[in-house]
C-alpha cells in the first residue's frame, strides 16, 4: 500500500497531521495533562518514528538514484554504452528518474549503435539499407549523412553491377556513369571503366586469333602479351597446338578409312579435355556411322540367308534412309516371298487357278514371279484337262480321254487318266458279267439259307421235346436213387438174416461132414471088401480056367470056384448093398451135407446177392447221380444245342436277309453299271434275279421253347445219342435234320431198353 | 449065377460052327461091349499090374508088365479095336492069353475094362458073326456072338485079333524086356 515514495510521504504527512491533530484535539479538549504528554508523546514518538520512515523512504532512494546515476556516468565514459539504470530500487517516485536516464542513454546510444552498425556493415562491404528511423536534429544529419554514404555505395555497387550485368548479357561496351558519382567514387569507376576497357581489348584481340582459327586459319598470332596475360597467348598457342594435332590426326584417320582400315581410329590419349572428347567423338561417330553400317550389312546378310524378320534398329535423322533402303529390299523380298508362299497356300489348299500378281513387283523379282506363274500354268493345264476328264468320268462317262499334247512328265497324268477310263471301262463291262452271277448266287443263298432256317427251326422244336423228356427221366433218376436207397437198407437187413441163416448152416455142415466122414470111412471099409471080393472073383475066375484047363478033373475044382466066385458075388453084393447103404447115407448125408452147402452156399449167393444187391444198388445210386449228372449234361448240352439251333435260325434269317440284301445290291449294282456310258460294244443285259423275300419259317426262338411240332419221334431218336458226348449236340443235330424227312416210327416217347439206357449212363 | 447056365436057347443058323463054337467064355467087356474069350485060351486073370511103357511101341501095344518074373506084353484092345485109350479103372484087369502065332505060343495080356465071369454058351446061344458085306474083312477075329439074357457077347478069336506082324512085334517088344 505504501509503495511509492509518494505514498508513503503522503500517508506519513497525514499521520502527521493526524498526529497533531490528535494532539491538537487532545489539547483542545482539554484532556488531562498527562493524558496530554503522552498523547503527545505518542504522537512526538510517531512523528519521530514517521519521519525516520519518510526520510528513510526519501533518503534511500535519493541515495540509490545518486550511485545509479554515477555507474551509468562511469559507464558511459567507459563505453558501455548498453549500461541501464536499475529502477527497480529507485521507488515509484525516483524511478523515473532512473528511468528517464535510461531514456536519455537510449537517445542516444541507439543512433550510435545504429550508427556503429551500420559503419560496421559499410566497413565489412555488406551494404546496410538506408535508415528509416525518423530521426530529430543532429541524430538526423547522422542519419542523412549515413544514407547518403549508402547512396553511394550502393549506387557506386549497382552501376559495377549494371555494368557487370550488360557486359554479361552482352554489351561489352557498357560503362560506369561517371557523373553519378563525386570524389574518389568517381576515381574507382573511372578505374574500373579503365580495366575493363583494357581487358576487353585483349579479349578482343584473343577473339580475333580465335576467329581466325575459326576460319580455319590456325596462322594467325597474337601480339605478346604482358605479365600474366601471357597465359592467353599460352592458351592460344595450345589451343592452336591441340587443333592443328586434332585436324592432322582427323586427316591421318580419313586417308586410312579412304585406305579400306575402318578400325582406324584418332588416338585420343594425344589429346586432354575438349579435344579428347572431339577426337573421341570423331571415333564414336565414325564408329557408329561403322556400326550402323554393319548392322544395316549384318541385317542384309540375315536376308542373304532368308531371314526377312532380322530387325534393322531405327536409326535416327538422315540415316534413317538406310533404314528406308533395307526395309525397302525386305518388303520386296518379303512381297515376293509373300506372293510365293499364297501361290504355294492356294496350291496346296486346291486353288490351282491362284496366280501371284506380276505387276506388284519390279525388276527381277517380276520376272520371278512371272517364271511362277508361268510355272503353275504349264502344270495346271494338264491336270486340268485330265481333271475334266475325270469329271466326265464321274459323269459316268468313260469314254472321255485326254487328246492335249504334253511334254515330258507332264504327259504323264494324260497317260495315266487314259489308263484308268480304259481299265475303268474294261472292269465295268466285267462287273456287269459279274453282277449276273452274283444275283444267281444270291438267290440259291436265299433258297439255302430258307432251307437251313426251316431246318433250325424244327431242330429247336425236337430240342424242346428232348428237355421234357430229359426232364422227366430226371425225376424218374430220383425216384430210382430213393428206391435204391430204399433196396439197400433191405438189402442190409437181409443180409445179416442171411449171415446168421449162413452161420447156422455151417454148424449143420459141420455135422454133415462128420456124418460124412464117419460114412466114408466105413465106405472104405467097404471098398477094401469090395476089393477083397473082387480078388476073390478074380481068383474064383482064376480057378475057373484053372478047373477048364484042368478038364474033367477040374470039375470039382470048377463047383468050388464056382462056389468061391458064388461067394465073392454075395460078399461083393453085400459089400454093394452096405455100400449103397453107406452111399445113399453118405448120400443123404452128402445131400445134406449138399443141402447144407447149397443153403449156405444160398445163404452165401443171398449174401453175396444181398451184397452184389448193396453194390449193385450203389452202382444204381451211383448211376442214378451218373444219370443226374448225365442228365444235366444232356440239359447243358440240349441248351447248348438250343442255343446253337437259335444261332443256326438267327443266321439262317441273316443270311437269308443277307442274300436278298444281295440279291438287291446286285440289281443295284447293275443299275449302276447301266449308268455307266461305255463304247458301244456287246454287252449282256445282266439279268438280275428277282428280289424275293424268302419265306422263312416263324421265328425259331420261339418254335423251340413252345409247343414242338412232331415231337415224340425226334426226341426218341436223339436222346440217346445225345447223351453219349459232349459234341454230341452236333452230331445230333444233323441227325435230326436228316432224320427229318425220315420220321422213325416208334411211338412211345422213349423207344429204349431201360437197362440199355442204364448202362449207357 | 443064373447067368451061369443061360437060360436062351435059338435056333441057331450054322450050327456046324456054332456048336464048334461053344463052350466056357471068360467074358469081359470094353466099352459097355461084352466080349468072350475062349476059358482054354486063358491062362490067369491079374488085377491091374503096373504096366511099363514100351517106347515107339506101335500105340495098340499099351506095354509090358512083370507077372512073377516073366515079362508079357499087354495089348490094349481098345486101342486094337479103334477105340480110343482110356485111362485104367479099379475095374481093369489084365487077362493073360497064351495064343499060338505061326506055331509059336505066345504069351500076352490085354487090358480089359472089366471081367465079368465065365460064361458057357450052348450052341444055340451062339450066333455066327453079323454080315457086314466088304466091312467085314477085318472082323474075322469075331468068332461069333453070344447072347445071354440081357446082352450080346462077341465071342473073339485071339489069333485072329492080331496079324502076323503084330504078333512078331508084340514078341520083339517082349524079348526086348
Amino acid at each position: 500500500m505504501f509503495h511509492g515514495t509518494r505514498s508513503k510521504l503522503l500517508a506519513a504527512f497525514t499521520l502527521m497531521a493526524l498526529l497533531v491533530a490528535v494532539v491538537g484535539v487532545a489539547g483542545i479538549v482539554g484532556l488531562s495533562h498527562a493524558l496530554l504528554y503522552a498523547v503527545t508523546g505518542c504522537a512526538l514518538a510517531t512523528a519521530v518514528v514517521l519521519a525516520l520512515i519518510v526520510s528513510r523512504s526519501v533518503t534511500r532512494p535519493i541515495a540509490f538514484l545518486t550511485a545509479e546515476s554515477r555507474r551509468l556516468r562511469e559507464a558511459v565514459l567507459a563505453g558501455k554504452l548498453d549500461e541501464r539504470g536499475d529502477a527497480t530500487h529507485a521507488g515509484a517516485e525516483f524511478a523515473p528518474v532512473i528511468e528517464g536516464l535510461n531514456e536519455t542513454m537510449d537517445a542516444f546510444a541507439k543512433p550510435i549503435a545504429v550508427t556503429a552498425e551500420y559503419v560496421a556493415r559499410i566497413s565489412k562491404g555488406d551494404i546496410p539499407p538506408k535508415i528509416t528511423d525518423s530521426y530529430e536534429g543532429d541524430f538526423n544529419r547522422i542519419k542523412e549523412a549515413l544514407n547518403r554514404c549508402i547512396d553511394s555505395l550502393a549506387g557506386l555497387m549497382d552501376e559495377m553491377n549494371r555494368m557487370s550485368g550488360e557486359h554479361e548479357r552482352g554489351d561489352i561496351d557498357a560503362l560506369v556513369d561517371l557523373q553519378k558519382f563525386e570524389g574518389v567514387y568517381r576515381t574507382m569507376a573511372q578505374g574500373v571503366n579503365d580495366m575493363v576497357g583494357a581487358h576487353i581489348a585483349v579479349k578482343k584481340k584473343a577473339m580475333g586469333v580465335f576467329a581466325e582459327f575459326g576460319k580455319g586459319n590456325f596462322d594467325a598470332t597474337l601480339e605478346p602479351l604482358p605479365g600474366k596475360k601471357r597465359f592467353i597467348n599460352d592458351t592460344i598457342d595450345q589451343v592452336r597446338k591441340n587443333l592443328k594435332d586434332l585436324i592432322a590426326e582427323l586427316n591421318r584417320m580419313s586417308g586410312e578409312h579412304d585406305a579400306g582400315d575402318i578400325d582406324a581410329t584418332i588416338d585420343t590419349h594425344r589429346f586432354h579435355g575438349a579435344y579428347r572428347a572431339m577426337a573421341e567423338g570423331v571415333n564414336k561417330m565414325v564408329g557408329g556411322h561403322i556400326a550402323v553400317k554393319k548392322k544395316a550389312m549384318a541385317c542384309v546378310a540375315e536376308f542373304g540367308r532368308g531371314n526377312f524378320k532380322a530387325p534393322l534398329e531405327k536409326f535416327p535423322g538422315k540415316k534413317a534412309f538406310i533404314n528406308e533402303t533395307i526395309e525397302q529390299v525386305r518388303d520386296s523380298l518379303k512381297a515376293l516371298i509373300t506372293d510365293a508362299d499364297g501361290l504355294v497356300q492356294a496350291a496346296v489348299s486346291g486353288k490351282l487357278s491362284t496366280r501371284a500378281d506380276a505387276s506388284k513387283h519390279q525388276g527381277d523379282f517380276r520376272k520371278i514371279v512371272d517364271g511362277v506363274n508361268k510355272t503353275l500354268d504349264a502344270v495346271m493345264a494338264p491336270i486340268n484337262e485330265a481333271a475334266q476328264v475325270l469329271e466326265q468320268f464321274s459323269q459316268r462317262d468313260l469314254r472321255a480321254r485326254v487328246a492335249g499334247q504334253y511334254q515330258g512328265d507332264h504327259a504323264r497324268i494324260k497317260e495315266s487318266v487314259n489308263a484308268t477310263g480304259m481299265a475303268l471301262h474294261d472292269a465295268l463291262a466285267q462287273v456287269a458279267q459279274a453282277v449276273d452271277q452274283v444275283s444267281s448266287a444270291s438267290t440259291q443263298i436265299a433258297a439255302s439259307s430258307q432251307a437251313v432256317a426251316s431246318g433250325a427251326s424244327e431242330q429247336a422244336a425236337s430240342l424242346a421235346e428232348t428237355t421234357s423228356s430229359i426232364e422227366s427221366v430226371s425225376a424218374m433218376t430220383k425216384q430210382t436213387a430213393d428206391s435204391a436207397q430204399q433196396a439197400n437198407e433191405l438189402a442190409k437187413a437181409a443180409r445179416t438174416a442171411a449171415t446168421d441163416g449162413s452161420s447156422a448152416v455151417e454148424q449143420m455142415q459141420g455135422a454133415m461132414g462128420k456124418i460124412k466122414a464117419s460114412a466114408e470111412g466105413t465106405s472104405q471099409i467097404i471098398k477094401d471088401i469090395n476089393d477083397i471080393a473082387f480078388q476073390t472073383n478074380l481068383l474064383a475066375l482064376n480057378a475057373a480056367v484053372e478047373a477048364a484047363r484042368a478038364g474033367e478033373a477040374g470039375r470039382g475044382f470048377a463047383v468050388v470056384a464056382e462056389e468061391v466066385r458064388s461067394l465073392a458075388l454075395r460078399a461083393k453084393e453085400a459089400a454093394t448093398k452096405t455100400e449103397e447103404l453107406i452111399r445113399q447115407s453118405v448120400k443123404e448125408a452128402g445131400q445134406g451135407e449138399v443141402t447144407a452147402k447149397q443153403v449156405a452156399g444160398k445163404l452165401g449167393e443171398i449174401a453175396g446177392g444181398v451184397s452184389k444187391v448193396s453194390d449193385i444198388i450203389a452202382e444204381i445210386a451211383s448211376g442214378a447221380q451218373a444219370q443226374s449228372t448225365g442228365i444235366e449234361q444232356v440239359t447243358r448240352a440240349v441248351t447248348e444245342m438250343d442255343k446253337v439251333t437259335q444261332q443256326n435260325a438267327a443266321s439262317a434269317e441273316e443270311s437269308s436277309s443277307a442274300a436278298s440284301e444281295l440279291s438287291g445290291q446286285a440289281e443295284e449294282l447293275a443299275s449302276m453299271v447301266a449308268a455307266f456310258q461305255l463304247h458301244s460294244q456287246e454287252r449282256t443285259n445282266p439279268t438280275v434275279a428277282p428280289r424275293k423275300a424268302p419265306s422263312l419259317p416263324p421265328s425259331t426262338a420261339s418254335v423251340a421253347r413252345s409247343a414242338p411240332v412232331r415231337p415224340s419221334q425226334r426226341a426218341g431218336t436223339t436222346v440217346p445219342r445225345g447223351v453219349r458226348s459232349e459234341d454230341a449236340p452236333a452230331a445230333s443235330a444233323r441227325q435230326a435234320s436228316t432224320r427229318m424227312a425220315h420220321p422213325p416210327k416208334a411211338d412211345d416217347p422213349f423207344p429204349m431198353d431201360e437197362a440199355k439206357s442204364l448202362v449207357d449212363f | 449065377m443064373s447067368e451061369l447056365v443061360p437060360v436062351v436057347g435059338e435056333a441057331s443058323v450054322q450050327p456046324n460052327v456054332c456048336s464048334a463054337l461053344a463052350g466056357r467064355y471068360m467074358s469081359f467087356q470094353l466099352a459097355d461091349e461084352d466080349y468072350g474069350l475062349e476059358i482054354l485060351k486063358v491062362r490067369e486073370i491079374i488085377g491091374l499090374l503096373e504096366i511099363t511103357r514100351i517106347p515107339r511101341a506101335p500105340a495098340f501095344i499099351r506095354g509090358v508088365i512083370n507077372l512073377r518074373g516073366r515079362v508079357i506084353p499087354v495089348v490094349d484092345l481098345r486101342v486094337k479095336f479103334g477105340m480110343e485109350a482110356t485111362a485104367a479103372t479099379e475095374q481093369t484087369v489084365v487077362i493073360v492069353l497064351q495064343v499060338a502065332f505061326a506055331g509059336r505060343a505066345l504069351t500076352m495080356g490085354v487090358l480089359v475094362d472089366r471081367v465079368l465071369e465065365v460064361l458057357n454058351f450052348e450052341a444055340s446061344a451062339i450066333e455066327p458073326p453079323p454080315d457086314l458085306g466088304q466091312a467085314s474083312a477085318g472082323s474075322d477075329f469075331i468068332l461069333g456072338v453070344g447072347k445071354t439074357a440081357h446082352r450080346v457077347v462077341f465071342l473073339l478069336d485071339i489069333a485072329k485079333i492080331l496079324s502076323g506082324e503084330e504078333a512078331s512085334q508084340l514078341a520083339q517088344a517082349a524079348a526086348q524086356q
